[in-house]
C-alpha cells in the first residue's frame, strides 16, 4: 500500500530550515528592533530609552535628508528603469537586425558588481573626466560641473549610475512578457486595424501586467536598500545630499558605534519595505486580476 | 625601510640589553595586542617580539586590522563579546571607536597612573589621556598638523611660507595666476584645515576651551573665534586657494594633488606626507604652522598610544611591558618605524628637519592638541567636517553648522 | 499594413544609438585600465598613447597583503558554498510545505517568504555580535553559514513555485519499488527539480557574489576578504590613480561578464523565470 504523500516527506525534513529561520531572520530581527529601544553605545551596558531613538531619526537632518533622498532614489529609479526597460523589450522584440547582441549589451549591467560599476561612473563624472571634457569640447565650458559635490546634481549622478545598471533587468523582464503574448492575438488586433498606440496600450500593455508587477516591485526594494552605490560615489555627501537610510544605517552603526540609533533607522526602512511592498503587491495583483 | 630596521637593530638590541639587568617576572604569560594593520601595528609587533624575546615565558600574539573605521569596531566587539585582549592600540581622548576616554570610562581600561614613567608625561596631553587621576594610556609619539607644504614648489612659484592669513591668501592668488593651486583639501575630509584654523582662532586664547565646552561653560555658536575660523575657510573655498573640484575630492585625491604637483600645500597631520611621498618620492615636503601672525602655533597631539585591558589576566606583565616602551630606546624604535617623533625627543628637543618650521613653538610650550580629541562625542566633529563642506556648497550658513555642533555636543549626552 | 523606411531606420537608429551610450562606459574600463601613469594625470580622458598592460600585474597584487587573485578565490568558496547549501536547504524544505496539506503548507510558506522583504540591516548588527562571539567573523565558514540563512526564504519561494506543479506518480512508482524517502528525494524529485535549482543558483549565486554590505561588516580586513571588499580597500588606497583602480575593476567583473557571455540565454531566464 502506497503512504500518503505527507509521509514521504516528513515534517522533520524542515526542521533545519525551520531553525534557520528563526535564528537568522526573527530572533535576529527582535533583538535588532529590541536595540531601537535602547542607548547601546556597543560599551556600557543598554538603557531603555523608549521612543527616544525615533524622536530623532523624526526630527533629525540626517534622517530627514536621508528618508528624503532614499524615496526620491526609489521613486525615480523604479520610474525610469521602467520606461528605459519596457522601450527597449518593444524596441528589441520585433525583427530588429542584431537584437540578440543588443539584448545581451542591454542586459550586462546587471550581472556586475554595483560597486565596481559605481567606480567606473565615478570616473565619468569626475572632474576632468569625460562628461566635463566633453562639453568642454563643445564648447560649452559653462555648462561644466563638480557634478558629485554639487549639492544639486550629485543625486541624479547616483540615480543615472542606478538606472544605467538596471534597466536592462526591467527589459529582460518586459521581453519574458512579450514573448508570452501569442502571435495570433497581435495579428487579430493587426487585422482590427487599431493604431500602433491603441494596440499597445490595449492589448499589449495589459498582458504585460506580470511583468510590470515583478518590474515594479523588485526595484523598489533595490531603491528603497540603496547604499553601495553611494557608498563609493560620494559617500552621503556634499553634507548629507546622497545619504539614505542605508548609508545611514552602516555610519551611525560602524562608524559612531550608536547600536540603538542605527537600529531605530533600520526599523523605519524594515517598516517602509513591507508597507510600500504590501501596497505595490496588493494594488499590482489587483491591477493583474481585474485585466 | 632599510633606514628604519638598522634604527630598529641598534634600539632592539640596546633594549636587550636593558631588559636582561632587570629582574626577571619568571612566568608563562602568553598575551594578545590588536593593533591597526599599519607602520603602527608593524612597530609594535617588532617591539612585543622583542619583549617577548627578552623575557622567558612571555608569549604575544598581534591581532591587526585595518585602520579607520574597521579597527575601532573590532575592538569594541571584541570587548563586548568578552574575548577582551590584554594590549589595545588606542588614540588619544576621544573622537573615534578606539578612543580611550570612552573605553576607559566604561571600566574596560586599566589604570596605568603608577608606572614610574609618568613623571615624564607630557602636560599638553594631560587633558585626553586623563580621567581625573585615572590613566589609560602611554603616549607614543607626537603627531605634528600644519601646513604641509612642497618646498621646491614654492621657489618656483616664487612664493614664499605665509606668516599671516593675509600673506597665505595671496599665494593662493599666485599660484592660482600661474596655474597651479596653493593648497589642496578634500571635501569629504575637511576637519583637519578647520580644526587646524581654530587652533590659533580659538585654543591659543582660550587653552582649556574644551574643559569648558563640557562644563557648558561656552557652546561653538557663542564663541567668535569659532565663526572666524569658518570665515576663514570659506574664504580658502571662495578665493580658490583649493583644487578645482576639491567638495568631491577624497583623501587620495589630495594626495595625488599634492604627488603630481597640481597644489603646494595642504593642511592636515605630518603622516600625509609620508602618503604623498610614496606617490612621488622626489619631492621635498615639509610642515609649517598655520599663519596667523601673533597667533601662530604648533598643533601637535600625542594620538598614538597604547592601553591595557582592565581583564587581563597578566596585568602585571602587561604593564612591565607599557614601562619598558616608555623607556627612550623603544620610544624612538617606534618612531624610527611609524616616521613620528618620539615624546622623549620633545622633551629634549631634537625634532627632524622636516618640522623645523613647528620646533620653535614645540620648544616654547605653544601646543596645542587636536581640537576633536577633546570631544566627548564623535558626532561633533562629523557635524564639523559636513558643515565645513555644506558652507562651501551654500547648503548651509556658518551659524547653522555651529548650532549642529552644539546640537550634536548636547545630543550625544 | 506595412512600416515606411524612415520609421524602420528610426528604430534601428534609436537603438543603435542608445546601444553606444550603453557602451561608454566599458570604453573607458577599458582604455584607462591600460594608460601609463603619467599620462592619467595629464590627459585622463583621452585614448592612450601606449598601452600600459603593468597596470594590471600591480592591481592584481591588490594591497594589504591580499592579492586579487586569492580574493576572488574568497569569492568563489563563499559563493559556491552558500549556494550548494541553499539549494540543499530550499529544495527539501519546498518539497515538505508541498506534501503536506494545504493549511499546513500555506503557514509555512509564509512563514519562510516573509524572510524575503525584511531589509536584514536590521538584523546585521545583532547576527554580528553573536557570530562574532562564535568566531564566525573574517573567515569563510560564517559568510557561509550567513548567506544560507539570510538566502533561505528566496530558496524556498523558488522552489516552492515548482514542486506544487509536480505530480506524486513518479514518487509513488518508486515507493512501490522499496525506494527509501530519503533515495525517493534524491533520485527521483531534486533531479525533477533541476530548471528551478539552475534558477536558485543563479539568484543566490549573484547575490552572494555582488554583495557589498554583508562583506563589508563581516570581513573586511580579514585574510579572508573578497572581491567587493578587496575592490573597496583598493579604491581607497588608489582612489587617484584611476589606471589601477580601472585594471582592478575590470578583473574583478571579468569572470562573472565572462559567465554571462557563454550562458546568458540561461542566466536571463534565471531572472525572468517567473514571468508567464
Amino acid at each position: 500500500m502506497l503512504s500518503p504523500t505527507a509521509a514521504r516527506a516528513p515534517l522533520s525534513w524542515a526542521i533545519p530550515a525551520i531553525v534557520i529561520m528563526l535564528l537568522f531572520h526573527y530572533a535576529a530581527f527582535v533583538a535588532g528592533g529590541w536595540y531601537a529601544f535602547t542607548d547601546w553605545n556597543g560599551l556600557t551596558r543598554p538603557n531603555f530609552v523608549g521612543l527616544d531613538n525615533f524622536r530623532r531619526v523624526l526630527t533629525s537632518e540626517e534622517a530627514r535628508s536621508a528618508l528624503g533622498n532614499t524615496l526620491f532614489l526609489t521613486v525615480f529609479y523604479v520610474t525610469l528603469s521602467n520606461a528605459i526597460g519596457l522601450g527597449l523589450a518593444m524596441l528589441l522584440n520585433g525583427s530588429l537586425r542584431g537584437r540578440n547582441a543588443l539584448r545581451v549589451l542591454f542586459f550586462a549591467p546587471v550581472v556586475m558588481s554595483p560597486l565596481a560599476v559605481s567606480y567606473v561612473w565615478k570616473f565619468i563624472f569626475a572632474v576632468n573626466g569625460p562628461i566635463n571634457a566633453g562639453l568642454e569640447g563643445v564648447g560649452l565650458d559653462s555648462a561644466t560641473r563638480v557634478w558629485l559635490g554639487d549639492p544639486d546634481t550629485a543625486i541624479w549622478a547616483v540615480l543615472v549610475v542606478m538606472v544605467w545598471q538596471f534597466s536592462g533587468l526591467c527589459m529582460a523582464f518586459y521581453l519574458a512578457g512579450l514573448q508570452g503574448i501569442p502571435d495570433e492575438v497581435l495579428e487579430a488586433a493587426e487585422i482590427d486595424g487599431a493604431s500602433r498606440w491603441r494596440r499597445f496600450r490595449k492589448i499589449i500593455f495589459p498582458l504585460l501586467a506580470p511583468a510590470a508587477t515583478v518590474s515594479i516591485a523588485l526595484p523598489t526594494i533595490f531603491g528603497l536598500r540603496t547604499f553601495d552605490q553611494v557608498i563609493a560615489l560620494t559617500f552621503g555627501g556634499p553634507g548629507y545630499a546622497t545619504e539614505t537610510l542605508a548609508t545611514q544605517i552602516f555610519k551611525q552603526t560602524f562608524g559612531f558605534g550608536r547600536f540603538g540609533y542605527g537600529a531605530a533607522f533600520a526599523l523605519v526602512l524594515t517598516a517602509l519595505v513591507l508597507v510600500v511592498s504590501s501596497i505595490q503587491l496588493i494594488v499590482l495583483r489587483a491591477r493583474e486580476d481585474r485585466l | 625601510m632599510t633606514y628604519h630596521r638598522h634604527v630598529l637593530g641598534i634600539s632592539v638590541s640596546a633594549g636587550l640589553m636593558l631588559s636582561s639587568a632587570l629582574p626577571s617576572l619568571a612566568q608563562e604569560a602568553s598575551l594578545r595586542l590588536v593593533a591597526p594593520a599599519s607602520a603602527v601595528g608593524d612597530a609594535l609587533q617588532q617591539l612585543a617580539d622583542a619583549y617577548a624575546a627578552a623575557h622567558d615565558g612571555v608569549r604575544f600574539t598581534v591581532q591587526k586590522f585595518p585602520s579607520g573605521d574597521n579597527y575601532g569596531q573590532a575592538v569594541i566587539t571584541q570587548i563586548q563579546s568578552g574575548s577582551a585582549p590584554d594590549l589595545i592600540y588606542t588614540n588619544a581622548g576621544y573622537g573615534s571607536l578606539e578612543s580611550l576616554m570612552p573605553l576607559g570610562q566604561a571600566g574596560h581600561l586599566a589604570d596605568l597612573s603608577g608606572g614610574a614613567w609618568v613623571a615624564n608625561f607630557p602636560d599638553s596631553a594631560h587633558d585626553v589621556y586623563y580621567d581625573g587621576d585615572n590613566l589609560y594610556g602611554l603616549p607614543l609619539s607626537l603627531t605634528s598638523v600644519g601646513l604641509i607644504h612642497n618646498t621646491a614648489m614654492l621657489e618656483k612659484l616664487g612664493i614664499a611660507y605665509p606668516e599671516t592669513e593675509e600673506d597665505f591668501f595671496a599665494a593662493c592668488a599666485a599660484a592660482a595666476e600661474q596655474g597651479a593651486s596653493f593648497s589642496a583639501a578634500s571635501g569629504a575630509f575637511p576637519y583637519y584645515i578647520v580644526e587646524t584654523i581654530a587652533a590659533s582662532k580659538v585654543y591659543t586664547e582660550t587653552p582649556d576651551w574644551n574643559a569648558k565646552r563640557r562644563d557648558g561653560e561656552v557652546t561653538f555658536a557663542e564663541t567668535p573665534g569659532w565663526t572666524a575660523t569658518f570665515e576663514t575657510f570659506k574664504r580658502m573655498a571662495d578665493e580658490g586657494c583649493f583644487q578645482r573640484g576639491f567638495e568631491a575630492a577624497s583623501v587620495p585625491d589630495l594626495f595625488a594633488a599634492m604627488a603630481g604637483e597640481l597644489a603646494a600645500s595642504n593642511v592636515g597631520p605630518v603622516t600625509l606626507g609620508g602618503a604623498v611621498l610614496r606617490m612621488n618620492p622626489s619631492l621635498s615636503l615639509e610642515i609649517g604652522p598655520w599663519p596667523a601672525g601673533d597667533q601662530t602655533v604648533a598643533l601637535g597631539f600625542y594620538n598614538d598610544a597604547l592601553s591595557v585591558a582592565a581583564t587581563s589576566q597578566h596585568l602585571d606583565v602587561a604593564l612591565d611591558f607599557v614601562g619598558w616602551l616608555a623607556e627612550p630606546e623603544q620610544q624612538r624604535a617606534f618612531n624610527g618605524i611609524t616616521g613620528g617623533v618620539s615624546p622623549v625627543d620633545v622633551t629634549e628637543g631634537t625634532y627632524p628637519a622636516m618640522i623645523a618650521r613647528l620646533a620653535p613653538y614645540y620648544s616654547a610650550g605653544e601646543i596645542v592638541g587636536l581640537p576633536h580629541t577633546g570631544w566627548t562625542k564623535l558626532e561633533v566633529r562629523d557635524a564639523l567636517n559636513r558643515g565645513a563642506t555644506q558652507i562651501v556648497t551654500g547648503q548651509a550658513t556658518i551659524p547653522d553648522v555651529l548650532a549642529a555642533m552644539d546640537a550634536a555636543w548636547g545630543a550625544a549626552e | 499594413m506595412t512600416r515606411s523606411p524612415f520609421a524602420m531606420y528610426g528604430r534601428e537608429l534609436g537603438a543603435l544609438a542608445l546601444a553606444l551610450l550603453w557602451c561608454v562606459p566599458f570604453y573607458y574600463l577599458a582604455i584607462v585600465s591600460l594608460k601609463p601613469t603619467t599620462e592619467i594625470f595629464a590627459d585622463p580622458v583621452g585614448f592612450p598613447d601606449r598601452l600600459e598592460f603593468a597596470n594590471y600585474a600591480e592591481a592584481w597584487a591588490g594591497t594589504m597583503g591580499v592579492s586579487l587573485g586569492k580574493a576572488m578565490l574568497n569569492s568563489l568558496i563563499v559563493t559556491v558554498g552558500s549556494v550548494l547549501s541553499v539549494i540543499l536547504i530550499g529544495s527539501v524544505t519546498a518539497y515538505v510545505i508541498a506534501r503536506n496539506g494545504r493549511r499546513m503548507g500555506t503557514l509555512m510558506y509564509f512563514f519562510f517568504v516573509a524572510g524575503i522583504i525584511l531589509p536584514h540591516q536590521l538584523s546585521v548588527v545583532p547576527l554580528y555580535s553573536a557570530m562574532r562571539q562564535i568566531g564566525l567573523v573574517g573567515n569563510h565558514l560564517g559568510l557561509i553559514v550567513l548567506y544560507s540563512g539570510l538566502m533561505t526564504p528566496m530558496s524556498v519561494f523558488l522552489y516552492s513555485g515548482f514542486v506544487r506543479t509536480l505530480p506524486a506518480d513518479y514518487e509513488e512508482a518508486a515507493e512501490v519499488d522499496g525506494a527509501s524517502r530519503g533515495r525517493i528525494f534524491r533520485m527521483v524529485i531534486f533531479p525533477l527539480l533541476a530548471p528551478v535549482t539552475g534558477t536558485v543558483a543563479v539568484m543566490v549565486g549573484m547575490v552572494v557574489w555582488n554583495d557589498f554590505f554583508i562583506q563589508l561588516i563581516f570581513l573586511s580586513g580579514s585574510p579572508a576578504q573578497t572581491l567587493p571588499v578587496a575592490i573597496y580597500g583598493f579604491v581607497g588606497e588608489f582612489s587617484a590613480r584611476w589606471n589601477l583602480v580601472f585594471a582592478a575593476v575590470f578583473v574583478s567583473i571579468a569572470p562573472i561578464l565572462a559567465f554571462y557571455l557563454f550562458a546568458q540565454r540561461q542566466l536571463i531566464q534565471g531572472f525572468t523565470g517567473g514571468i508567464k
